[in-house]
Order: C-alpha cells, then structure tokens, then sequence
C-alpha cells in the first residue's frame, strides 16, 4: 500500500494541479464551453452520456484487441522468416519500413473504399500501425542472439531447429515486449483513426466516431469525454503489456526484476 | 619440433600439422604450427592478444576450417559431446536456472529428462555448486557463472576440453581458486586439456606443457615443459616457478620483437 501512494503519489499530484488550474482558467478568463469546457463540465458530460461513451468504448476495445492480435501473430511470424534467410530479410524488410512510413490516415479511406466502411476496415488501419514495432523488434530479438552459444550448440551436433528453439526464440522474448508495448498504444490509436475515416454510429460507433460526430456539433465537452476514455483505453492495453511481460519473463529478465531493498 | 615417432604414437589425442589460417590476404593468424597433445595433458597456449591462439583452438575445435594443413583427432570419438568448449565469459541463458542451463546441451542429445537431470546435478557438484540447482545466473558472482560454464561442459564426459581464456575476466583470488579447482577436475578424469591464456602465471600452474605463440602471424616460439608433479598455491612462490615463469616470459618478449612490432 505504501509503494502504491509511493508510485501513484507524484503523477496524481500533478494531475490534481493541472485539474484545479484547468478548472480556474476556465472561470477567470470566461472561456466559452464550446471552446474549453471546465473540468467538471466534462465530467457531468461523462456522466450524462455515459452509455454511448460505454458502446464507444466496448466497439474499440474490440476492434483495437483484433487489430493488435493481426499485428502480433503477422509481426512474429514475419520476424520468424524474415531471421531465417539474410536475403529475404534484405528483400522484405525495406518494405515493411515503406508500410510504416505511409501516413495511415491517408490510406484509411482507401481500405473504406475496398472493405466497406465497417469493423474490417478500422482493423485493418489498427493492425497496420501496430505491426511494424512487433515485427522490428521481434527481429531484431531473433538475430542477435549470442554467438557463442550459437556455437556451442551447434558443436553439439544442433541444428537450425533447435538452436531457434532453445535460444533465437526465448531471446527475442524481451524485444518482442518492447514491440508489444509500442504497439498496444498504437492499435488503440489507429483504431480511432479508423473509426473517425469509416464513421460509422449507432451500434457500432466507435470513440473515434464520437470524437468527430462532437466536434462537427460543437460538442465539445463531449469530445473531452471520449478523448479521456480513449487514453484510459490506451492506457490499459500498455499496462496489459506489462503485466503479460512481467508475468512471463518475471523471473529472468533485467527489465522486470524488482530491485533487493 | 615434433619428432615423427611421436605422432604416430597410439597416445596421441590432437595432432595439428603445418597449420595456416588466413582470414585475408594481409591478415595471415596462424602460419605452420606443429603441435601434438597427448591423453590426459594439460598443455597452455599463451601469447599476446590477436595472436590466434583463440583461433588455434577453434581449428582443433572444428569451429573453424584450416586455410591449410590440419588437425587430426585421434582416439576421439566423432559425436557430439566428445570434445568440450569453454569460453571467455560464461555465455549462460539468463532466462535458464543452473540446472537447466548445465542440461542444455545434453537437451540436443535426446537424453532422457531423469538421466538428464541426474548428470546435471553431478556436475554441478562438481564444480561445487551444491544448493544452487535452481538459481539464475543473475543471482551469481562471476566465478560462479564460470563454474557453471565449466560443469554445462564438464556434463557431457568431453575426452578433450578445449578452454579459451575461461578465467579472463575473473579477480586473482577466485581466479586462482577455479585454478586449482580445474587442475584437480582434469587430474581425476584425466582429461585432455587444451588452455588458452595470457596469464603466465595461470599458464604455469596449471599445465604439463606451456607452448608460446608469436604475435600475428603466429608461430610456436617455444613450448616449455613444466616438471612440478605436484600443484599448490604455495607453488607459486617457489625459484624452479618464478624461473619458468620467467622463461615463458621471455619467450613471449622473443615472439614479440620477431615480427619487429612492439620492440621497446
């Protein structure tokens, strides 16, 4: 309990200033509601509209889930062929940077326009910005292994099978990790580009539909609202990350060891 | 420097013949060694860094192909687990406990997982381990890491042990520890020993037979015989020690100043 007021103590108390200040630049200098909504506005909003906020929220924790799930088995099976050959890794790689660099936003309208404006095409623009963390750093955890192990093993008569196994693979599991925790924030952002390009409301409005929806009505509280929740959101699927990697790698790994006091 | 009737000896275990390793047309790292290591010797190579006594081992180990000449391994059994290798630093898998790191490469042996299991902790008690089967390699000091190197090799009953400046980076007290600890592990499995080293000292101690290599590109500038049957730390204060000592020394000097560079 101690450790938790320790950790959460500093940032909350930051949180707590920038609220009160927020709150009091609101009043002092009669700032229009349309334009910067007080603190507490938003959260009566919040409250109010609680239930689309909810469906919003249920609609892209779903689609973010699936695209960063795309992402992670593409991006580790990627990395798998692309370590087993230095020429494929040469031809391919390059490409996946090229997926990377082209501005998501631009392309989502095409996906739109190939799919049909619906789930399928706020995955796809999900998956695409969370595949390149997962599959570069998967790689990068799969090549550089140890070469004297590699040697080792292989004096022993292994071959490409089991040295993947007993050494490429559980190396790659931290850089995998660091890919993973890049890429939970990133679905959940793409995720919302998506739903702001496919617009699709109702049943199936996602945050991102409500983030445009309110900003063409000059809902602007509402807008706040939904940001908030799209950053709990986001939040929760880096922590997700972290627990999964310290559940698994917990015992061994540097970066998850709780330091002796 | 090698007399033809003691190659063809039965005892023989390593024979290298007229040896060359070339990495490129400048970078000439070995050039005509002629060296045979006998059943259950302990012999050293020393030299200056970059000298190729790392690569030398590499070659008897099969890690590397000669550019010409070559290594015979006689009486050794060509399977897996026959010849032992030990590196500089410990190379452990963070992610492995003792245990199942000294398992690892009885893993690719197809060892049953009880058979398995029950060598590992021999060695391990070996190496005098005892009570750290579960720990990982985080949890140990650097002599301990080496240790368990030692017993994830020594699990596999190598009939030669190849050992490539185990104890480097390792502090003089530990260091000196694991010395006579390897010494006395050799003695007792009468193991073929082939130990790469820029300690003089260490070299000495340990071994049968120091052989002094050259700078780039290395050739043998003497092999030195090490009469002590007996090794103690007291050893190392004796005159016959610091006297050989001071002959692998100078030889080393000798094999510095030969290729002109160095020369102070």
């Amino acid at each position: 309990m101690k450790r938790v007021l320790e950790l959460a103590g500093p940032p909350l108390l930051v949180l707590v200033i920038i609220l009160g200040l927020w709150s009091l630049a609101v009043r002092i200098f009669e700032i229009p509601a349309f334009v910067l909504p007080g603190p507490e506005r938003v959260f009566e909003t919040a409250m109010f509209e609680s239930e689309r906020l909810m469906t919003g929220f249920r609609n892209t924790l779903i689609a973010s889930t699936i695209g960063l799930l795309a992402a992670t088995i593409v991006g580790v099976l990627g990395a798998v062929i692309l370590s087993t050959s230095r020429l494929l890794e040469r031809a391919l790689y390059p490409w996946a940077v090229v997926l990377q660099t082209v501005p998501v936003v631009a392309v989502a309208p095409l996906f739109v326009l190939w799919v049909g404006p619906g789930l399928v095409s706020v995955v796809l623009v999900a998956f695409i910005i969370a595949l390149f963390p997962i599959l570069a750093n998967t790689l990068m955890g799969l090549v550089s292994t140890d070469p004297a192990l590699i040697d080792l093993l292989k004096m022993q008569g292994a071959g490409r099978v089991a040295i993947f196994r007993k050494i490429r693979l559980p190396n790659s599991l931290p850089y995998f990790f660091t890919g993973m925790r890049i890429s939970a924030g990133l679905a959940v952002i793409g995720t919302i580009v998506g739903e702001m390009v496919v617009g699709r409301g109702g049943e199936e409005a996602g945050l991102g539909y409500y983030v445009v929806f309110s900003a063409t009505q000059l809902k602007t509280d509402f807008v706040f609202a939904t940001i908030i929740v799209s950053t709990g959101l986001g939040i929760g699927f880096f922590l997700a990350m972290v627990g999964l990697s310290s559940l698994v790698m917990g015992r061994w790994h540097e970066s998850e060891l709780r330091r002796d006091s | 420097m090698v007399a033809d009737s003691e190659l063809r000896s039965d005892k023989v275990r390593v024979t290298v013949r007229d040896l060359y390793k070339r990495f490129s047309q400048e970078v000439v790292a070995l050039q005509g060694i002629n060296l045979n290591v006998q059943q259950g010797e302990f012999v050293s190579l020393v030299g200056p860094s970059g000298c190729g006594k790392s690569t030398l081992l590499k070659l008897v180990a099969g890690l590397e192909v000669p550019s010409s000449g070559d290594v015979v391994r006689a009486g050794i059994d060509e399977t897996p687990g026959s010849v032992g290798f030990v590196f500089q630093d410990a190379h452990l898998l963070p992610w492995r406990t003792v245990r199942r790191n000294v398992e690892l490469l009885l893993e690719i042996q197809k060892i049953s997982n009880e058979e398995r299991r029950r060598r590992a902790d021999q060695a391990i008690a070996r190496v005098g381990l005892n009570g750290f089967e579960d720990a990982y390699p985080r949890q140990l000091s650097g002599g301990m890491k080496m240790r368990v190197s030692l017993a994830r090799t020594l699990v596999l009953d190598p009939q030669l042990f190849l050992l490539d400046e185990p104890f480097g980076a390792l502090d003089e007290i530990t260091r000196e520890k694991l010395n006579d600890d390897l010494r006395e592990l050799t003695q007792a499995n009468g193991l073929t020993t082939l130990f790469v080293t820029h300690s003089v000292t260490e070299a000495v101690y340990l071994s049968n037979r120091v052989i002094v290599i050259s700078e780039r590109p290395g050739i043998i500038v003497e092999e030195i015989s090490v009469p002590f049957t007996e090794r103690h730390r007291s050893l190392r204060n004796t005159p016959e020690f610091v006297q050989i000592c001071a002959d692998v020394t100078d030889a080393l000097y000798r094999g510095m100043g030969e290729t002109g560079v160095n020369k102070q």
